[in-house]
C-alpha cells in the first residue's frame, strides 16, 4: 500500500510536471518568437522608410546603416526588390545569390524559416509595400503602381539557445521536483500510514491467550477509529466467548474427576487384596452406580452441546402428560423414598400437549431430580398443572427456599447452591442449564420461584399458546402417585 | 494412626476409609465441612485428608480455622481443583501436601505417610528403637534383626508407639489415634493390644522396650527409670 500510495503520488506529481513544463516551454517559446518576429517587422519598417519612390520608377535607396545589418560576426540581412523583380539594394553580408523570397500579398508579411548566406539557419520575414514618395503615403497604393518587396532575416540561434537552455533547465528541474516529492511523499505516506502499520502489528500480536487486551494506536486518524471500535467490540465478544468455553472445559473437567476419583479409588482398594465374593460384588454395584451417573452427566453435557451447535430436532406429538409424570418420576422414586419425600402428581389424566416426548421428559427428570436432592427430608413434591391456562405444568417441593441471591444464578450452567457436589455427577450444575436450553427449543419459559408458605415453584408456562395446544382436560379425578 | 476423612462424594469417601483401614490407619468419615470441623476439634488426628468443595463450610475454611486454632494435624487436601491458584491457596492455608482427584490410591498412602512422618519430625521411612525396626512403607517389623509378624491393629499400635518413643503415652491418646469410631470402646482393648505387642516385640528378648507406667500409661524405649 506504502509503494502504490508513493507511486501514485509520484505518477500525479509527475504528469503535473511535465504538462506545467510543456506549458512553460510553449508560453516561452511563443513569446520568444512573437518578439523575434516583432524585431523582423520592426526593421523591415525602418528600412521601407530609407526607400522613395521617384517619378519614373526612379528608387532613392538612403540606406545609412544599421548595426545589426552591419555586424561582421553574426549579421541580420535584408534584400528590396522592385516592382519589376530586379533587386533594388541588399544589406552588406548578402553575398553570393539573392535571399529566397516567397509570393505575398501587399501590406502582410510573411514568415518563413530558411538559409542565411553564411549557412546558418534563419527566420525571414517578407513583406511588400509602396516606398513613400514625396507627396504619398506608403500604404495607399495608387491605382497605377506596384508594391516593392522587402525580406528581412536574421539568425535564430540566440532564441533556439535560449529555448535549449529553458528544456534543459525545466527538465532538469521537473527532475529535482519529482525526485525531492517522491522522497517527500514517501516520507508522508510512510508517516500517515505509520498508524495503519501499528494497527496491524498489533492486530497480529493478539492470539487466543491475549483476547483481554484491546487495540490502542497512538495518532490513530479519524477514518481509522469506527473499525477499530468495531474490532475492539468484536474482541470483547470473542473474550466472553473463549472465557465461557475455558470455564465450561474446566467445569466439566472437575465435575468428572470426582466420580472418576471415586470409581478409581474403589478398584484399587478393592484390587489391593482378595477378598469375599460379595465384597467384589458390593464394589462392582458402586462402581456400576457411579458409571451411570457419568453417563448421565455426559448426556447432559452433550445434549447441552447440541443445544449450542442448534443440532436439536424438535418432533411433536400428542403426549399424555400425566402419564410422562409418573413415568419420570420413577425413576427418582428410591431416592425420595430414602429421603422420606412424598410425591403428588396432580396432572389431570386427560391432559394432553402437543410437544417433543422425549424433550420434555428430559425436563422433567431434571426437576424432579432437582426437587428429590434439595427438598428437606420428609417433605413433599408435588406435580401440577395441564389445565391449559398457558402454564404447561408446575414442579412444587416443600423446600428450603431457594437463596434470593441465587435465584438470578440457577439456570447458568455448573451453578449450585453452595459449592459441593449433592450427589455428584448426578447433580453437577448442569441440569437446570438444560432445562432451560431445552424450554427454549420446545417454547416454553421455565422459571422459578420462592412461594409465601416456604415452598420452591419451577413452572413451565407456554411462550406460543396456540403451537403448543394444551388441551384442558375435562374434570376428572386425578390419579396419584406417591413415593 | 488415626485420619479424618472429609469428603463429601460418597463412593470415594467410603472407598478411601476401607483402603486406608485397610492400611492400620484409624479412620473417621465427616460428610460436610461444618461435621468435619467437629470431629477435628474434638478429636486428636494424625492426618486429615480434607477435600476443598464441602456443603455447609468449605475445605480452605476448615482447614484455616484448623491451623488457626493451633491444631497440629497433617493435613491433605484432596481436590479436583488442580489449578496453580488453588495449590498455592491451600498450601499456603496450612495445608501439608495437595493431590488432585483422581489420583492412584497408592500415591494417597504414600503422600499421608509422608506427612504423618514430618508431623513426628521422622525424616526416614524406617524407624527406629534400640534393637527394633520398623518399615513404615513395607509395614514390616523386626526386632534383632528377626522379622516380627504383627496384625494391623498392633502394627497401627506399635507404629504410633515408636513415633512418640521415648514418651508416656496415656491410654486416652493411645485410644484417639489408634482407634477411630467404629472400634469398640470397651475399657481394656488397649491393655489388650499392648499384651499382645509384649509377646512379640518383648517376650524373647532380653531388653523390655515396652514398659508401663502405673496410673499414667505406656512407653516405649530403652527404660531409663
Amino acid at each position: 500500500m506504502r509503494f502504490r500510495l508513493t507511486a501514485a503520488v509520484l505518477g500525479v506529481l509527475s504528469v503535473s510536471m511535465v504538462a506545467f513544463s510543456t506549458f512553460v516551454y510553449w508560453a516561452t517559446r511563443h513569446d520568444l518568437w512573437q518578439g523575434f518576429d516583432a524585431w523582423l517587422y520592426r526593421e523591415s519598417q525602418s528600412l521601407s522608410h530609407v526607400v522613395e519612390e521617384h517619378a519614373n520608377s526612379r528608387f532613392v535607396f538612403e540606406y545609412q546603416g544599421i548595426a545589426a545589418f552591419e555586424d561582421r560576426r553574426r549579421p541580420a540581412y535584408f534584400q528590396f526588390w522592385k516592382p519589376d523583380g530586379t533587386v533594388m539594394a541588399r544589406s552588406r553580408w548578402v553575398v553570393g545569390g539573392d535571399l529566397p523570397r516567397k509570393s505575398g500579398d501587399f501590406g502582410n508579411p510573411t514568415y518563413f524559416w530558411s538559409t542565411l548566406p553564411d549557412g546558418r539557419r534563419g527566420r525571414f520575414m517578407q513583406v511588400a509595400f509602396l516606398p513613400r514618395g514625396p507627396t504619398q503615403s506608403i500604404n495607399i497604393p495608387p491605382p497605377n503602381r506596384q508594391p516593392t518587396t522587402i525580406v528581412v532575416a536574421r539568425g535564430s540561434e540566440d532564441v533556439d539557445e535560449s529555448l535549449g537552455q529553458l528544456r534543459l533547465r525545466l527538465a532538469g528541474l521537473g527532475f529535482l521536483v519529482v525526485l525531492g516529492a517522491g522522497a517527500a511523499a514517501a516520507f508522508m505516506v510512510g508517516r500517515e500510514l505509520q498508524p495503519a502499520v501499528a494497527l496491524a502489528s498489533k492486530i497480529g500480536g493478539i492470539d487466543v491467550q491475549h483476547l483481554g487486551e484491546r487495540i490502542t494506536v497512538d495518532r490513530l486518524p479519524t477514518e481509522l477509529e469506527p473499525p477499530v471500535a468495531k474490532l475492539n467490540e468484536l474482541l470483547g465478544r470473542l473474550d466472553e466467548s473463549f472465557a465461557r468455553e475455558r470455564r465450561f472445559t474446566s467445569d466439566v473437567s472437575h465435575e468428572l474427576r470426582t466420580p472418576l476419583a471415586g470409581l478409581r479409588a474403589i478398584l484399587e482398594v478393592t484390587a489391593a487384596r482378595l477378598r469375599a465374593p460379595a465384597a467384589y460384588q458390593g464394589a462392582i454395584d458402586e462402581a456400576h452406580v457411579i458409571v451411570l451417573q457419568m453417563q448421565a452427566m455426559v448426556e447432559n453435557l452433550l445434549m447441552l452441546a447440541r443445544l449450542d451447535g442448534k443440532q436439536i430436532e424438535v418432533l411433536h406429538e400428542e403426549v399424555a402428560l400425566f402419564a410422562l409424570v409418573n413415568d419420570c418420576w420413577k425413576l427418582h422414586a428410591p431416592k425420595a423414598t430414602e429421603r422420606g419425600l412424598t410425591f403428588e402428581n396432580q396432572i389431570p389424566g386427560a391432559a394432553i400437549v402437543e410437544t417433543d416426548r422425549d424433550k420434555l421428559r428430559l425436563i422433567l427428570g431434571n426437576l424432579l431430580a432437582n426437587a428429590v436432592a434439595y427438598t428437606a427430608p420428609g417433605g413433599r413434591v408435588v406435580v401440577s398443572g395441564g389445565a391449559g391456562n398457558g402454564v404447561l405444568l408446575d414442579v412444587c417441593d416443600s423446600g428450603p427456599p431457594i437463596p434470593e441471591p441465587m435465584m438470578a444464578r440457577i439456570f447458568e450452567r455448573f451453578f449450585r447452591a453452595e459449592a459441593a457436589r449433592s450427589d455428584a455427577a448426578a447433580h453437577c450444575g448442569i441440569g437446570l442449564a438444560l432445562v432451560k436450553g431445552l424450554c427454549e427449543v420446545l417454547a416454553l419459559d421455565v422459571s422459578a420461584a420462592n412461594l409465601p408458605d416456604g415452598s420452591v415453584r419451577f413452572r413451565l408456562a407456554m411462550v406460543d399458546a396456540d403451537r403448543k395446544r394444551a388441551k384442558p382436560a375435562t374434570p376428572q379425578p386425578a390419579s396419584r402417585a406417591a413415593a | 494412626m488415626r485420619v479424618l476423612v472429609v469428603e463429601d462424594y460418597a463412593p470415594l469417601a467410603r472407598s478411601v476409609s476401607q483402603g486406608l483401614r485397610e492400611e492400620g490407619y484409624a479412620v473417621d468419615l465427616a460428610g460436610d465441612g461444618e461435621e468435619g470441623l467437629l470431629f477435628a476439634e474434638s478429636n486428636n488426628y494424625d492426618a486429615i485428608v480434607l477435600d476443598l468443595m464441602l456443603p455447609k463450610v468449605d475445605g480452605l475454611t476448615v482447614l484455616k480455622r484448623l491451623r488457626d486454632k493451633g491444631n497440629p494435624a497433617a493435613i491433605l487436601i484432596l481436590t479436583a481443583r488442580d489449578g496453580v491458584s488453588d495449590r498455592v491457596s491451600g498450601l499456603d492455608a496450612g495445608a501439608d501436601d495437595y493431590v488432585s482427584k483422581p489420583f492412584a490410591f497408592e500415591e494417597l498412602l504414600a503422600r499421608l505417610r509422608a506427612i504423618i512422618r514430618r508431623r513426628y519430625n521422622h525424616q526416614d521411612r524406617t524407624l527406629r528403637v534400640a534393637d527394633l525396626e520398623i518399615d513404615t512403607v513395607g509395614r514390616t517389623v523386626k526386632r534383632a534383626a528377626r522379622s516380627v509378624s504383627l496384625s494391623a491393629r498392633e502394627y497401627a499400635l506399635l507404629e504410633y508407639l515408636v513415633a512418640r518413643s521415648e514418651q508416656i503415652v496415656t491410654r486416652a491418646e493411645i485410644w484417639e489415634h489408634v482407634y477411630d469410631f467404629s472400634a469398640d470402646p470397651s475399657s481394656n482393648v488397649v491393655d489388650v493390644y499392648i499384651g499382645y505387642l509384649r509377646k512379640k516385640i518383648d517376650l524373647d528378648h532380653p531388653v523390655k522396650l515396652i514398659h508401663t507406667r502405673r496410673g499414667q500409661g505406656y512407653m516405649l524405649g530403652v527404660d531409663t527409670p
